[in-house]
């Protein structure tokens, strides 16, 4: 919906009542809660270790589109307003998946020699010849 | 009607409407850069999480899960009041609007207070990230200059960190690794200075351009190894000289009296210091172990001459996992440059209550307001990932 329309007299915008933010802000305390809550849980117990970063990331995601939506005000907004944040995080994934594409070559240590890995390292090299 | 009496309309915009519309979607198009400025940090925590997935889950016993809640829990109100203070700016509600936009201030205080807690825990345990994280220094109290009187070096000790940060150039018996670094164990230089003096000598170093240089390969100050002490380098000293065997000439052109211009042996305070009392005699094998060629080949490959081997004791716990250095990083890189983001916010707000208070706003023209709030909600929304990445999982 477009801020031409004025249902509300000659103002600009969506004007949201103050009951519902603090409504919202509710829901993402209480979420805020529940993550932490969740992140107590051992997963690897029931095996399924990735099982609290998948929880972990929806409830932010859902937070994050709350904000998004009510805070910011999407829910009015033009849809292409919308649409250039949408494409921003698109772009962000798209950036990590190519990035991901060869991180298996990685070098396992950032800086040689940090560690007692690489001294196991230069062991085992050395017990190999 | 209103067209009439916008003072606020500039030349180019049709009506309000369009002239806020221009706000937001210059706004947003700013939001979507922030996006992408933090989207390349969480893709990197992707990408390292990924590869050291046990690397995070050692970081997250430094990072206190109730500070890091008390923080989104005082951010989503400070969001909350933002949003209010736009819906108190629409309804023309100046107090209440100061009211709400106070509070944000305050909530957005409170965060960065908390974040000083926090970070200032880190910064005494030496937690900063990157190449800091290698600096034990003395604490800032002065450079170089003990504040207490060194004991005597420990050959044992000595041998500890002679394996990590002398080994790979000077090889394991001191007698030197070619194309890496020269022999100590019959060195004239190393004979006819004191321990003192070889400390200042390696606290230092001698670049390969220096003079005094014999080889014209570099040796880095303290063995490129910042984390090593005074007293560490004593022990070293004590552990080298239970390696020497009787200096040899190695030819006219090593000179035994090296002029070390970059480490005068001018040791006031540190002449005092009792000499090593490890004898000199040697307690390595007399017949010296011909240098391994193998070893000296893996060692090139893996080393590469300026990379030298960092301490394996780390000054934490000797368990700390490999690229432990990279997770402070990230973590100093992503909440910090977050927490520069509210700083600015701050200001945004304080700019925000300045115009108000001087009535520059009403329902038809706070675009100002709506923008500002727009940037303070984006930051909220990337600590609502932060968190539960840094401190939860
Ligand atoms: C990057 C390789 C490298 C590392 C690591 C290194 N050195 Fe050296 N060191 C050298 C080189 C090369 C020289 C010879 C410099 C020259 O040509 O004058 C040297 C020279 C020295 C000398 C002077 C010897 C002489 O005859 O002039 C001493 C003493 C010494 N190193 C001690 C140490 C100690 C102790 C450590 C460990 C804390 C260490 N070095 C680590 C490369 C290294």
């Amino acid at each position: 919906m477009s801020n031409a329309d004025q249902h509300h007299g000659d103002e600009i915008g969506h004007v949201i009542p103050i009951k519902f933010l603090v409504f919202i802000c509710g829901i993402l305390l209480f979420m805020t809660g529940v993550t932490v809550w969740v992140s107590w849980f051992d997963f690897t117990e029931i095996d399924m270790a990735e099982m609290g970063i998948i929880v972990a990331m929806a409830v932010a995601t859902v937070k994050a589109t709350l904000v998004g939506l009510y805070f910011m005000h999407l829910r009015w907004d033009r849809p292409f307003v919308g649409f250039i944040f949408v494409v921003s995080i698109i772009l962000v994934l798209l950036m990590c998946g190519l990035a991901f594409l060869d991180t298996n070559a990685y070098q396992e240590e950032i800086i040689p020699g940090d560690t007692a890995l690489v001294t196991e390292a230069l062991d085992k090299l050395k017990s190999d010849h | 009607m209103a067209e009439s009496h916008e003072l606020n309309l500039q030349h180019h915009y049709r009506d309000m409407a369009q002239q806020h519309d221009a706000a937001k979607l210059g706004i947003w198009l700013f939001l979507a850069t922030e996006v992408l400025l933090f989207g390349g940090l969480f893709c990197g925590y992707a990408i390292f999480r990924g590869n050291d997935p046990e690397l995070f889950k050692w970081g997250e016993q430094f990072l206190d899960e109730f500070w890091g809640g008390l923080n989104t829990a005082v951010l989503l109100i400070s969001s909350l009041t933002m949003a209010m203070a736009i819906t108190y700016v629409q309804l023309e509600r100046k107090r209440a609007a100061m009211i709400s936009l106070t509070v944000t201030l305050l909530c957005a205080c409170g965060f960065m207070v908390i974040k000083s807690i926090e970070y200032s825990h880190k910064f005494h345990e030496h937690l900063l990230g990157g190449l800091a994280f290698y600096q034990v220094s003395d604490h800032g109290e002065g450079h170089g200059e003990p504040t207490v009187a060194l004991e005597p070096g420990d050959a044992a000790a000595g041998k500890k960190w002679w394996d990590a940060a002398c080994r790979s150039c000077h090889g394991p018996n001191g007698e030197g690794v070619p194309g890496q670094g020269t022999a100590l164990n019959t060195s004239p230089y190393v004979h006819n200075h004191s321990d003192a003096e070889l400390v200042k000598f390696i606290e230092v170093g001698r670049t390969a351009s220096d003079e005094a240089s014999i080889t014209k390969l570099e040796m880095p100050a303290k063995g490129g190894n910042p984390m090593l002490k005074e007293q560490d380098l004593y022990d070293v000293v004590a552990y080298l000289r239970t390696l020497q065997t009787e200096p040899v000439e190695v030819g006219s052109h090593q000179v035994s009296e090296v002029k070390t211009t970059a480490a005068p042996a001018t040791g006031s305070l540190i002449d005092d210091i009792p000499r090593s009392t490890v004898p000199l005699a040697n307690s390595a094998p007399s017949g010296l172990a011909p240098i391994d060629d193998t070893e000296a080949e893996t060692m090139a490959v893996f080393l590469p001459a300026k990379k030298h081997e960092k301490p394996k004791v780390p000054q934490l716990a000797k368990d700390r996992p490999a690229n432990a250095h990279l997770f402070f990083g990230l973590y100093f890189m992503m909440t910090g440059l977050h927490g520069i983001h509210v700083i600015i916010g701050m200001l945004v707000i304080l700019w925000l209550m300045w115009r108000l208070q001087r009535g520059d706003f009403n329902k038809r023209y706070y675009a100002a307001v709506e923008c500002g709030g727009l940037y303070w909600h984006i930051v909220d929304v990337i600590w609502i990932f932060l968190f539960p990445l840094w401190y939860l999982i």
